[in-house]
């Protein structure tokens, strides 16, 4: 094959699937937390919640939330009491069955009255609302907003990587800032992310934001949001990617705009120059553009990974 | 496929399977249909046509061209049996052990005309996974191929019988037309899909 | 009746003409019992295969589920054998192929043989006063491609690299050849062709079968709910399930012969859409999840009736409605890709169709609860499952609106809340349908009853649990808990959630365990069960006019239909007949 594959090289080129497999599992069984103390099941199961809403426009969500539970509760109550009083009420063989068809005229208007209940009292609220907040909120993406910190995001198995434009406001260029698994924006300003994936298919899961979008790879696509107050919160990858989609965690850091500016100059000082091309060409990680035969790679943090056999 | 009831031209089972063909031959139309609509959004897609760093297939006429061919004959092969059979309901008749022959001989001839050009293009540097212009053109040609075969393994045992001198039904006639002119039509839209536009 | 004017009904007999001979009843063991085409038979065999992977796949879901509530614990009895390399614990990636596997054979391999190859196949033909299928050869055909199917979905567990792991939609790139290297998820892929081509060739003959074999008499608006549910599900079937093969087909080029339609394209080389394979596999897999559930939908709306002794409630209504849901299927599979990026005018189209499903959806309730009301129930087993479908359903219908509306599902896409919907809307309720078809059709399929203490605490049990495992699943969805995931507890929101999580497991563990008194009620009534009499439920539907099990031929005479199949409670029949039922093929006297 002459496609090039994005691999990682492969050392010990002896072992045979089946080995890698063995090897691969021994070690990630013990990548587990230890499983803790069991708590009591009963007392902490309550009251679920949703996690704590740290958006300007995260409300939006949980009212749509609020007003689908209660009059989808209420229908289904309706149902549920209809049910149980024919179960326990209406049962043979000592009470006879009421011959109808059903197909009466009332009877129609019954099925069509409820019918139309639901439709505007739950489906057409819901959609008018939704319609609404998607294009005053979510969907009003800050194109033309100077004030919006744009960060391109990237996915890959299994890390995020944050690329900020840095002083002169222009991606790709040598004073970008960019970091792994932690995207810090500043308090008051909306974040305006472009994301992509460099592999499989990724979902950049807001929690705290009640957001998702998914990175995938040869697009771009687009999430924006403004947070209302400083913290620390979770970024989730929310599509399988792969054996290790359940750590992709990154971590969203909202600080002051002063704490913003402070650690914007101290990475820029930090940010290493581009590190010059491997002059052996044997580097860690690269292009090849023929694979032999299946191998394996030991990364430093521990993870494995594959090789494809062409 | 054989007609559940005898072979004696019963005009209800014949009505059966030519409902049973329509519904097969919707969900045929429904895969080409599917796999016609990931070429275009594929092709209008992607920047140009061809993609910028490839180029059109190479060309390999007059392959396309014979297969296209072999298809159209083979199509009129399959409706002239198809009428001889209707004539003659259920008599064997020579005509239709002829004209099916003539169709076996289209598609033995399409496939391999089919297997030449795969053959010739891979010769010219250009194999499935040469780019994405190579995808459409493989992927599209061997999806229909593989259903030419289907029509091909179908034809064999009702050929085989009426060469032994038992009748078809003019049903299951009309079935094999049906399935072999919808793949004929499958396949110009396949030519004029990828080598044409 | 003149051969000018077809009659009314039908068209599979003419009662004027000589009788036929009926065709000989094959001998030997080969065309009896596994060769044959009696659909009868093949409906059983069906019913076989679809139990066997039901347990495989369930088995899956309890490995699972140990996973998640005690993760990083070796699984008890069976881990050290299941899993040597890592001691018994479930590792990250073989989580994934879990996951993979549970999905994909419960979906293709369980419910679509049971409900649609098995009771379908068993019953269609039974209820429409048919002697066989349209096709009985390629009903044979049919079964053996989904076995050769089951056994190449067999053989990728033994892959070397490990068995499929991207996943029962298997999105690319992940299924791709670099995302899933290896033979696998190729093997995975021919699976489901094979699959697909076994429920097309199911479709032809289902549709076929209706539409041309039914008794004289038996109009479209005669034929038990039961055939409406499996003759529409058929139609869906033989549109989109062939729009699948090509997705299919095509990640089979490309993972084989290196084509570019789902790998991403760069600067450098031009690819294709991997968002086209979501395309493509949703066109079919929306429709899908209703092609599982009309039957047991149909099949609910007969039996309610039938055991509130009364006529199903808005029989049209009910039609009307399965056909407009049938029809609104195909165009709202966009609500599956809401996070992909859409256009925001497609986006609120899919929105707003997705939502309208609701009203047919809600009117064939106010049917199933009209025909409950003022009813003289009875509660045998079958009938305690088909109300459990009705609240389990209830629940999980309800759900699928939050989904459909895309500001609630941005949130809740790819959450446990997605999983807590489809699994009670598919699987409780498909189950619970297909337990209560087994218990009502098991006396016609194999001439004996089933126990129905067994059955009524088989039906406590899984009501209970499936409405706590799945119910829960729920709540963690609104939580925000993702899915897929091995161990939650790598993030921190999620860490309060394990004391529910441990419910669910609980829960799902007491839910498998139960249905081994389904698996024993049924070996022990299939050899000891007393012996059935050809109409135990005492309805009307011509498969019970038939002895219990019912001959080769089916019928000794074609009959010949003369009212619906729901004519129960009339008042004018218990007294001229003094039973509240009336067969079908019976005319109430002057």
């Amino acid at each position: 094959m002459n496609s090039p594959v994005l691999t990682i090289c492969a050392r010990d080129t002896t072992l045979t699937g089946r080995e890698i497999q063995g090897r691969v599992d021994r070690t990630v069984a013990t990548l587990y937390d230890k499983d803790p103390a069991p708590p009591n099941m009963f007392i902490t199961l309550w009251p679920i919640t949703l996690p704590h809403d740290a958006s300007q426009s995260g409300h939006r969500v949980d009212g749509i939330l609020k007003y689908l539970i209660i009059s989808t509760s209420v229908a289904f109550a309706v149902m549920a009491i209809v049910l149980l009083v024919a179960v326990i009420f209406h049962r043979g063989p000592i009470r006879e069955a009421h011959y109808t068809h059903g197909a009466g005229l009332r009877d129609r208007l019954v099925a069509a009255a409820v019918g139309l209940l639901v439709l505007f009292g739950i489906d057409a609220v819901a959609v008018v609302r939704t319609q609404d907040d998607l294009r005053s909120g979510f969907w009003k993406y800050p194109d033309n907003d100077p004030q919006a910190v744009r960060v391109e995001v990237t996915g890959q198995q299994w890390a995020w990587t944050f690329r900020h434009p840095g002083a002169d406001g222009v991606f790709g260029t040598r004073d970008d800032l960019v970091t792994l698994n932690e995207l810090r924006v500043p308090l008051g300003r909306p974040v305006y992310l472009q994301l992509t994936s460099k592999d499989v298919v990724h979902s950049f899961y807001l929690p705290n934001f009640r957001n998702k979008i998914d990175a995938i790879p040869g697009a771009v696509t687009r999430l924006w949001f403004e947070p209302r107050e400083t913290g620390v919160f979770e970024i989730a990858c929310a599509q399988h990617c792969g054996a290790w989609h359940y750590k992709m965690r990154a971590e969203l850091a909202v600080m002051s705009t002063a704490g913003f500016a402070r650690w914007a100059q101290r990475a820029a000082a930090d940010a290493p120059a581009a590190p010059p091309p491997p002059s052996d060409g044997g580097g860690v990680i690269g292009q090849v553009d023929k694979v032999d035969q299946v191998g394996k790679v030991e990364l430093s943090d521990g993870a494995w990974t594959w090789v494809a056999r062409p | 496929m054989r007609a559940p009831q005898s072979v004696d031209g019963d005009a209800r089972a014949d009505a059966t399977l030519s409902v049973g063909m329509t519904v097969g031959l919707g969900a045929l139309g429904m895969t080409f249909a599917a796999v016609l609509l990931a070429y275009v959004v594929v092709r209008v897609q992607s920047l140009s046509w061809p993609p910028p760093g490839e180029s059109r297939p190479p060309p390999i006429w007059p392959w396309p061209l014979g297969a296209t061919l072999a298809a159209i004959s083979g199509s009129w092969a399959v409706e002239s049996a198809r009428r001889a059979g209707a004539r003659a309901a259920g008599v064997s008749s020579q005509k239709v052990t002829h004209a099916l022959t003539a169709a076996a001989v289209a598609g033995v001839s399409f496939i391999a005309i089919q297997i030449t050009t795969w053959v010739g293009l891979a010769r010219t540097g250009v194999r499935p996974d040469s780019g994405l212009v190579a995808s459409v053109v493989y992927a599209l040609m061997i999806f229909h191929a593989l259903h030419a075969l289907a029509g091909l393994v179908v034809l064999g045992p009702m050929l085989v019988r009426t060469a032994r001198g038992r009748g078809l039904s003019p049903g299951s006639l009309t079935a094999l037309s049906s399935f072999w002119h919808l793949v004929t039509i499958a396949w110009m839209m396949v030519f004029l899909g990828v080598f044409v536009a | 009746m003149t051969t000018a004017k077809q009659p009314a009904g039908g068209a599979g007999a003419d009662l004027s003409a000589p009788p036929t001979a009926l065709a000989a009843e094959p001998n030997g063991f080969l065309r009896r019992r596994v060769f044959s085409t009696d659909h009868k038979v093949i409906g059983r065999q069906f019913l076989w295969l679809g139990l066997v992977f039901l347990a495989v796949a369930g088995t899956l879901a309890m490995l699972m589920r140990w996973q998640v509530a005690h993760p990083g614990v070796p699984v008890p009895v069976v881990g050290a054998i299941l899993f040597p390399a890592t001691g018994g614990i479930v590792s990250p990636a073989t989580y994934t192929a879990l996951f993979t596997m549970h999905g994909t054979i419960m979906i293709f391999f369980a419910l679509t043989p049971i409900l649609i190859g098995g009771f379908g196949n068993f019953c269609v033909p039974l209820m429409i006063g048919a002697r066989d299928m349209a096709f009985p050869s390629l009903n044979l055909l049919s079964f053996w491609t989904m076995f050769a199917a089951t056994a190449v979905l067999t053989a990728s567990f033994f892959a070397p690299l490990g068995p499929p792991a991207a996943g029962w939609t298997s999105y690319p790139t992940l299924s791709t050849a670099v995302g899933s290297p290896g033979l696998a998820q190729t093997l995975w892929v021919v699976a489901i062709y094979f699959n697909g081509a076994s429920s097309v060739m199911g479709a032809v003959n289902y549709i076929t079968t209706v539409i041309r074999l039914r008794a004289p008499g038996m109009t479209y608006f005669r034929m038990p709910l039961t055939v409406w549910g499996f003759w529409l599900a058929a139609m869906l079937n033989g549109l989109f399930v062939p729009v699948l093969a090509a997705g299919a087909v095509l990640l089979f080029f490309d993972r084989v012969l290196g084509t570019r339609f789902f790998t991403a394209g760069s600067t450098i080389r031009a690819g294709g859409d991997p968002i086209l394979y979501q395309h493509l596999f949703w066109i079919f897999g929306h429709p899908e999840v209703y092609i599982l559930i009309l039957p047991a939908w149909g099949i609910v709306s007969d039996l309610l009736s039938f055991f509130a002794r009364k006529p199903a409630y808005g029989y049209k209504v009910t039609v009307w409605s399965l056909i407009a849901i049938v029809i609104l299927s195909g165009v709202v599979y966009g609500h599956h890709m809401f996070v992909t990026g859409m256009s925001p005018m497609l986006g609120e189209s899919f929105m707003l169709l997705t939502m309208i499903i609701s009203v047919p959806a809600v009117t064939m309730g106010v049917g199933w609860l009209g025909t409950l009301w003022r009813g003289s129930l009875r509660l045998t087993t079958p009938m305690l499952f088909s109300l459990g479908l009705v609240f389990v359903f209830g629940l999980g219908g309800f759900t699928g609106l939050f989904l459909a509306d895309i500001l609630a599902d941005v949130y809740l896409h790819d959450t446990f809340f997605v999983v807590g919907h489809f699994h009670l809307t598919m699987s409780a309720a498909v189950l619970l349908g297909a337990f209560a078809a087994t218990y009502f059709w098991f006396p016609k399929m194999f001439g004996r009853m089933m126990h129905e203490g067994l059955g009524k605490l088989h039906f406590a049990l899984t009501l209970v649990t499936v409405i706590v495992t799945f119910g829960a699943q729920l709540l963690l969805g609104y939580a925000g808990m993702q899915r897929r995931l091995p161990d939650p507890s790598a993030y921190a929101f999620l860490r309060p959630l394990l004391p529910l999580n441990r419910l669910v497991s609980s829960a799902a563990f007491v839910m498998g365990g139960a249905q081994l008194l389904f698996v024993a009620n049924f070996f022990f009534s299939l050899f000891w069960g007393p012996r059935a009499p050809a109409n135990p439920w005492e309805v009307g539907t011509l498969d019970w006019t038939v002895p219990s099990p019912p001959p080769h031929h089916n019928f000794d005479e074609i009959p010949q239909v003369f009212v619906g199949p729901h004519e129960l409670g009339n008042p004018s029949v218990k007294e001229k007949l003094g039973r509240d039922y009336l067969l079908q093929s019976e005319k109430l006297p002057a």
